[in-house]
C-alpha cells in the first residue's frame, strides 16, 4: 500500500476522508504530517496581508472613462471627446445644410447610400463638387475616421475565431456616430445622406446590442 | 437622501447605469480591494497589478450597460479582473518571448523588511503555473467557495476543487522545506 496521492492530502485539508484513507491515516505518520503541513500552508495562505489598490486609483479610472464618454464623473466639465463630438456634429449639420443649399441651386439630387454598404464598413462620405471649407472637411474626415474604426472592427470580428472582444468598443463606437448624426438632424433634417448614415447606425447599434443581450455574461468577451 | 455607501449592489449599478457617477464610485470603493487583491497576486509586477486593476474597472464601467445581474456584480467584476489579467499575462509572455519573470527579486515581491514566510508564499505562488494560481488565490487567499469560483470562472465547481488540490499539492512542492513539520524519525508506510 502506498502513499496517499498529493491531491487527496491536499483534499483532506478541508474534507473528510474516505473509510480506506482513514484507515490508511491512523497507521501513516508521513501522511498525517503532509496533511498537517497543507493545513499550515493553507492558513498562512489565508492570513497573507490584503493587498490595497493605490490611492489614486479612481482618478486614473475616471480620467480614462471621461476620455470614453461613458459617464461624466467629474461635476461642471464637459468632456473632452463629447466637446469634440458637439462640434463635429454642428460643423457636420453646417456643412451638410450648405451642402442642401447647393443641391437645390440646381444640382441633381444625390442617391442617398446604402445602408448595407454602411453597416459593411465599406462606407465613404461622398465627395462634394466644388470648394470645401475646412470645417467641412474637418467634419468628413472625423465620420470617415468613424467609418474605419467601424469597418477595423468588423474585420477583426471577422478573422477572429472568438466572440467579437471588442463588442463594447465597436459600441461605443457606433453611440458616437449615432449622437453625431442625430446632432446634424436636428439642423438638417431631410438630408438623404445623413438620414442614411444615422439609420444605418441605429440599425447596427440594435443588432449589437441584441447580440450582447443574448450572450451569456459567462461567455462575453470580458 | 440615502448616501450612495448605503445602497445594494443591485441598486447602486441600476444608478450606475443611469451614468450616476457616485453610484459607481461606491460600487468600486465596495469591491476595488477584492479585484486588486486577486490582479495582485495574479501579476508579475505590482506596477502592472495597478495597470490590470485600472483596465478591469474601465472594462467593467464599459460593459455595465449589458451587466444583467445574472451573477452578483462582485463576482461579474471579478470574471473581468481575472480575464483581463489572463490576457494581459498571455500578452507579456509573447512579447517577451515565451519567457515571464516571475522572479520575485525583479517583481518587487521581496521586501526585507517583510517576514520570511509571506515572502515564501507569495515567491511560490508567483511560481505556481497560471491556472493553479488563479485557483489557489481565489480559495485559499482570498476565500471564495467553490460555487463562487465556478461562476467566477465559467467552469464546473468539481472542475475548481480538482483544480485547488492539484494546486495545494504543487503550492507545497515549491514551498519545499520551509513549512516541513520536524519529523522524529522516519516511519515506513504500512503495507
Amino acid at each position: 500500500m502506498s502513499h496517499l496521492t498529493p491531491e487527496s492530502l491536499a483534499r483532506l485539508v478541508d474534507e473528510s476522508p474516505t473509510p480506506g484513507e482513514g484507515a490508511h491515516l491512523a497507521a501513516c505518520r508521513k501522511c498525517r504530517e503532509s496533511i498537517a503541513e497543507l493545513r499550515a500552508q493553507t492558513i498562512a495562505l489565508r492570513a497573507l496581508p490584503p493587498a490595497a489598490p493605490p490611492a489614486d486609483a479612481w482618478e486614473k479610472i475616471t480620467a480614462r472613462l471621461d476620455a470614453d464618454r461613458i459617464a461624466p464623473l467629474h461635476s461642471g466639465r464637459i468632456t473632452t471627446i463629447a466637446t469634440r463630438a458637439a462640434a463635429a456634429a454642428i460643423v457636420f449639420a453646417l456643412g451638410a445644410a450648405s451642402g442642401a443649399a447647393f443641391t437645390r441651386r440646381g444640382d441633381a439630387p444625390q442617391p442617398a447610400p446604402s445602408s448595407e454598404v454602411v453597416s459593411a464598413g465599406e462606407g465613404r462620405v461622398a465627395p462634394i463638387s466644388g470648394a470645401v471649407s475646412p470645417d467641412l472637411a474637418l467634419t468628413r474626415l472625423r465620420i470617415t475616421e468613424m467609418l474605419y474604426t467601424s469597418a477595423l472592427l468588423d474585420y477583426a470580428a471577422a478573422t477572429s475565431p472568438q466572440p467579437p472582444r471588442d463588442a463594447v468598443a465597436r459600441l461605443a463606437t457606433l453611440e458616437t456616430i449615432v449622437l453625431t448624426t442625430r446632432t446634424a438632424l436636428e439642423r438638417a433634417p431631410t438630408d438623404p445622406l445623413i438620414n442614411s448614415y444615422h439609420l444605418a447606425a441605429l440599425a447596427e447599434r440594435q443588432t449589437l446590442l441584441g447580440q450582447l443581450r443574448h450572450t451569456p455574461e459567462s461567455k462575453q468577451w470580458y | 437622501m440615502t448616501s450612495p455607501a448605503h445602497l445594494d449592489d443591485v441598486a447602486l449599478v441600476a444608478s450606475a447605469k443611469r451614468g450616476d457617477a457616485a453610484a459607481m464610485r461606491a460600487l468600486y470603493d465596495r469591491h476595488a480591494p477584492r479585484v486588486y487583491a486577486v490582479v495582485r497576486r495574479m501579476a508579475p509586477e505590482e506596477s502592472l497589478a495597478d495597470d490590470w486593476a485600472q483596465e478591469t474597472w474601465v472594462r467593467a464601467f464599459r460593459a455595465l450597460p449589458t451587466f444583467r445581474g445574472d451573477s452578483a456584480f462582485g463576482t461579474w467584476v471579478l470574471r473581468i479582473a481575472i480575464n483581463s489579467a489572463l490576457h494581459e499575462a498571455r500578452r507579456i509572455r509573447r512579447r517577451w518571448n515565451g519567457e515571464v519573470s516571475l522572479d520575485p527579486a525583479t517583481a518587487g515581491v521581496e521586501r526585507a523588511s517583510e517576514p520570511v514566510l509571506r515572502t515564501r508564499l507569495e515567491r511560490a505562488l508567483a511560481e505556481l503555473p497560471e491556472g493553479m494560481r488563479r485557483i489557489l488565490v481565489l480559495h485559499d487567499v482570498e476565500g471564495y467557495d467553490h460555487e463562487e469560483i465556478a461562476t467566477i470562472l465559467g467552469n464546473r465547481a468539481s472542475t475548481c476543487r480538482s483544480q485547488l488540490f492539484k494546486a495545494r499539492a504543487k503550492m507545497r512542492e515549491l514551498l519545499g522545506e520551509h513549512l516541513r513539520i520536524q519529523q522524529k524519525s522516519e516511519e515506513p508506510c504500512p503495507t
